[in-house]
């Protein structure tokens, strides 16, 4: 550490330079990879397990026209409902558009943003798995089912820039580019969902008793259900609110919860269907406690028509 | 925005000629920094650093009996805060355990940083009433205490250290220390962000297998262990690196913390090298105190027992701590009386280091498991418990290799392949072999030696493998601007939740 003031200086300068060049490189860096991470969500070049299944939906409403009944929501939806089937029972076109309950309330608001843009959509179902709420918000869900900025208007910039700049997006997004891979996408057709995992294992009776807790009720979930409900009657849509099926030794002991969920629901300005959501036995239960098993999924299907086509008939979302 | 808001309104101060007003501005910053942590625990600091300045000026001030007295309050009541925060609950769960019942105590969170700011303080009192060369200055002394870079997780800071700092400008100018400053936290962002916490995918489903009541294989336990070794140090020299860094940035040089002690070829060696500032208080403050070697080689072992013991304890409130510190104590003793009844050749150095590095990270097992019984379980599984006693062939070694490479899956369950096949050579590789960052900073490393302790710069084993010195040059703004991008895109890693589970 030199006291001399002309090294003193000539040491400052070099530091200087040091320091522009650091700071400009970094800045250089990160903004490639945020372009790099851009580019890939927004034309989902990516090879993650789950966003095969965005890539199926995507595809999917593309090829898609004219339906009038949307179903979105995540595996217990997928598991649960056959639009082909209800398609066929309404005459009307059925689109589901199922994703994963990762994607959050948030990816579902940007599904029936993206289904609006294409379809002359007319009912809009919201059919999600029964604890959702317990789940912790997250935002990368909006982000990777947002087609346009105006998608991301919920999402905070703290978690834009965090999708964007990070390392594990930047590298799936080069790999897949570089690789060409998209995954594979023709196993969803047969059952239009992704196939379920092995069941799990019949102990030969039912589960231990379990209650949902409305403590556990994150808050912050109704922000985004407002703006679907919001959507709804801008676009003078019919809005429904269903809750999917679980476990009954976890159903039957959690009506305060799913009560609790409800008055949130309804003070967001959606309609939960009544009756819901639907004890499986556990016989019917598939892979997780919130799936309808494989062979059952056509007997529910029908099940979940007869209970929400009453409303099908009625008026569309009011404020 | 808090470190450039700080850096910026202390070097305008000092720029202006305000020295004094240059380091109040940095102990409120730091009081603000400590409170954005966890603001409940604000007055109990002020509180604390009151008391603690009263007392030393009673020990200065008071001779005999209550020069004594006031040492031994302010040592209570040091001790007493630590004991109750951090000990209470453990000493409440055994106390159950005997068949007692309990003090009733739930919840108790431990302040951030009180074990590092209680050493501080204790050798502070203590320094005061030995009449050592002691600054009593409250601004000085406050800072001292709440200096945010070394705050939290250390280096344990001697005030003689830094107190004298406190009094005077930058040596250098603000452009110079900063880019010092910041390629050191860089440094070691990389080494906590980069490395450790990828380790820690490997290390952490193991251990957790063994908490969960299995046996873990074979190769999957020495991977893991191996795993867990390389994350630990990767992660508390990373954090030293930061503090080393971050002062810097200020002008103020904290002492080095680590100096390479996975290339420690004896257990003593190891000991001057890892947590250096540790090693050092547990000397000055416990072990000579307690008597050293003055009263002779049996007695000089149950002092270095009972230091390392106490020194286990610190570390955490779990029988797994005190099964730790009594490993080292036990394997120091083991190694001084070694030296002083083997008369033979000496042992090759390859030889001693494997010995060392092996008793190192065998010691670790307890100190990373959650109880006594995980910890056997994964002696149990390092030594052939689960079965295996074929599996250190080559053969089993590159099957084993090619499942993790191909499948992403070890038999402990998921394993990234990148962090198994590619971090962790890498981690190995840098802390074994390539000069660590004291010697790649050459003359600009800010960090002071501790006297008494070898050289902290350690160059590579092999001239080849040694890169040229630092300095404000192009090239190293290219290298650390790379490195210091994949730490902040590490940093924004989406977590699995989103892409891996429904």
């Amino acid at each position: 550490m030199s006291q001399n003031s002309s090294t003193f200086s000539s040491d400052a300068v070099q530091a200087r330079r040091y320091l522009a060049a650091l700071a400009g490189m970094t800045g250089l860096l990160l903004l490639a990879a945020a372009a790099v991470s851009a580019v890939g969500i927004r034309h989902r070049v990516m090879t993650w397990r789950y966003t095969q299944l965005l890539h199926y939906q995507f595809d999917k409403l593309s090829k898609t026209s004219g339906a009038k009944i949307l179903l979105v929501g995540d595996s217990s939806l997928g598991n649960a409902i056959d639009a082909r089937a209800w398609s066929s029972a309404l005459g009307k076109p059925v689109l589901s558009l199922a994703l994963t309950g990762a994607y959050g309330y948030g990816g579902t608001l940007n599904m029936i943003r993206n289904a609006l843009r294409s379809q002359p959509i007319e009912t809009v179902i919201v059919f999600q798995h029964a604890g959702m709420m317990r789940d912790k918000i997250v935002y990368e869900g909006m982000v990777l089912t947002a087609d346009s900025l105006s998608d991301l208007d919920l999402v905070p910039f703290s978690a834009i820039w965090s999708s964007l700049v990070n390392l594990a997006t930047a590298v799936n997004v080069t790999g897949t580019f570089l690789l060409r891979a998209r995954g594979q996408t023709d196993t969803f057709a047969a059952t239009d969902y992704v196939p379920q995992a092995a069941a799990m294992p019949d102990t030969g009776s039912e589960p231990a008793e379990l209650a949902l807790d409305p403590n556990d009720i994150v808050p912050g979930h109704a922000r985004v259900l407002s703006a679907i409900a919001a959507l709804c009657i801008e676009k003078n849509l019919r809005c429904l609110y269903v809750h999917g099926p679980l476990t009954r030794s976890i159903c039957a002991n959690s009506a305060e919860f799913f009560a609790a969920e409800n008055r949130i629901i309804r003070s967001a300005g959606l309609t939960p269907v009544d009756g819901m959501p639907i004890c499986l036995p556990w016989r019917d239960t598939g892979d997780t406690e919130n799936h309808v098993a494989p062979q059952l999924k056509q007997n529910y299907s029908a099940r979940y028509l007869a209970l929400i086509s009453p409303h099908l008939g009625k008026s569309p979302t009011r404020p | 925005m808090f470190l450039p808001i700080t850096v910026a309104g202390y070097s305008l101060l000092i720029h202006f000629g305000w020295i004094r007003a240059a380091f109040v501005f940095l102990t409120l910053a730091s009081l603000a920094f400590y409170g954005f942590w966890d603001v409940r625990f604000l007055p109990l600091l002020l509180g604390s650093l009151a008391f603690n300045y009263l007392a030393s000026r009673i020990i200065t001030r008071s001779e005999g009996r209550r020069r004594t007295t006031s040492l031994v309050a302010g040592l209570v009541f040091n001790l007493g805060l630590l004991i109750f925060f951090k000990y209470a609950m453990f000493a409440q769960t055994v106390l159950h355990d005997l068949g007692g019942g309990g003090f009733g105590l739930t919840g108790i969170v431990l302040p951030i940083g009180l074990s590092f700011i209680t050493f501080q303080k204790i050798a502070y009192l203590v320094d005061v009433y030995r009449r050592s060369p002691v600054q009593q200055d409250f601004l000085n002394f406050s800072l001292f205490v709440t200096f945010f870079p070394q705050l939290i997780a250390g280096p344990v800071v001697h005030h003689q250290e830094v107190m004298p700092q406190f009094s005077r400008p930058r040596m250098q100018s603000l452009s110079s220390d900063l880019a010092v400053g910041i390629t050191i936290f860089v440094f070691g962002l990389a080494k906590k962000v980069i490395l450790a916490d990828s380790l820690s995918l490997v290390a952490k489903p193991v251990f957790d297998l063994a908490a969960q009541g299995h046996v873990p294989s074979l190769l999957p336990a020495w991977t893991g262990l191996l795993a867990y070794t390389l994350q630990i140090y990767f992660d508390f020299s990373g954090y030293s690196d930061m503090a080393v860094g971050l002062a810097a940035m200020f002008g103020i040089r904290l002492p080095t913390n680590f100096a390479a002690p996975y290339r420690a070829t004896s257990i003593i060696e190891f000991w001057s090298r890892w947590h250096i500032t540790l090693s050092r208080f547990l000397r000055d403050y416990l072990y000579i105190p307690l008597g050293g070697n003055r009263a002779g080689d049996p007695r000089r072992y149950v002092n270095i027992f009972l230091t390392m013991l106490l020194g286990g304890i610190w570390h955490g409130a779990g029988w797994t701590f005190v099964l730790w510190g009594a490993i080292h104590g036990a394997l120091i003793t083991i190694n001084h009386v070694w030296r002083s009844v083997w008369r033979g050749p000496p042992i090759p150095a390859a030889a001693s280091w494997a010995m060392t590095f092996f008793a190192v990270a065998l010691a670790w097992v307890p100190f990373r498991s959650n109880d006594l019984r995980t910890a056997w379980r994964m002696y149990a599984g390092l030594f052939g418990g689960a079965g295996q006693t074929d599996a250190l062939s080559i053969p089993s070694v590159v099957d084993y290799l090619w499942t993790v490479a191909v499948y992403g899956v070890g038999p402990s369950g998921t394993l990234n392949p990148v962090v198994m096949l590619v971090v962790l050579p890498l981690a190995a590789l840098i802390a074994l072999t390539l000069p660590n960052l004291p010697r790649i900073m050459g003359r600009a490393w800010p960090g002071l030696p501790t006297a008494g302790y070898p050289e902290l710069a350690m160059p590579a084993i092999h001239r080849w493998f040694e890169p040229p010195r630092w300095k404000p040059a192009m090239i190293w703004s290219v290298l650390v601007a790379l490195i210091g991008s994949l730490c902040l895109l590490k940093l924004n890693d989406v977590s699995e939740f989103i892409y891996f589970q429904f």
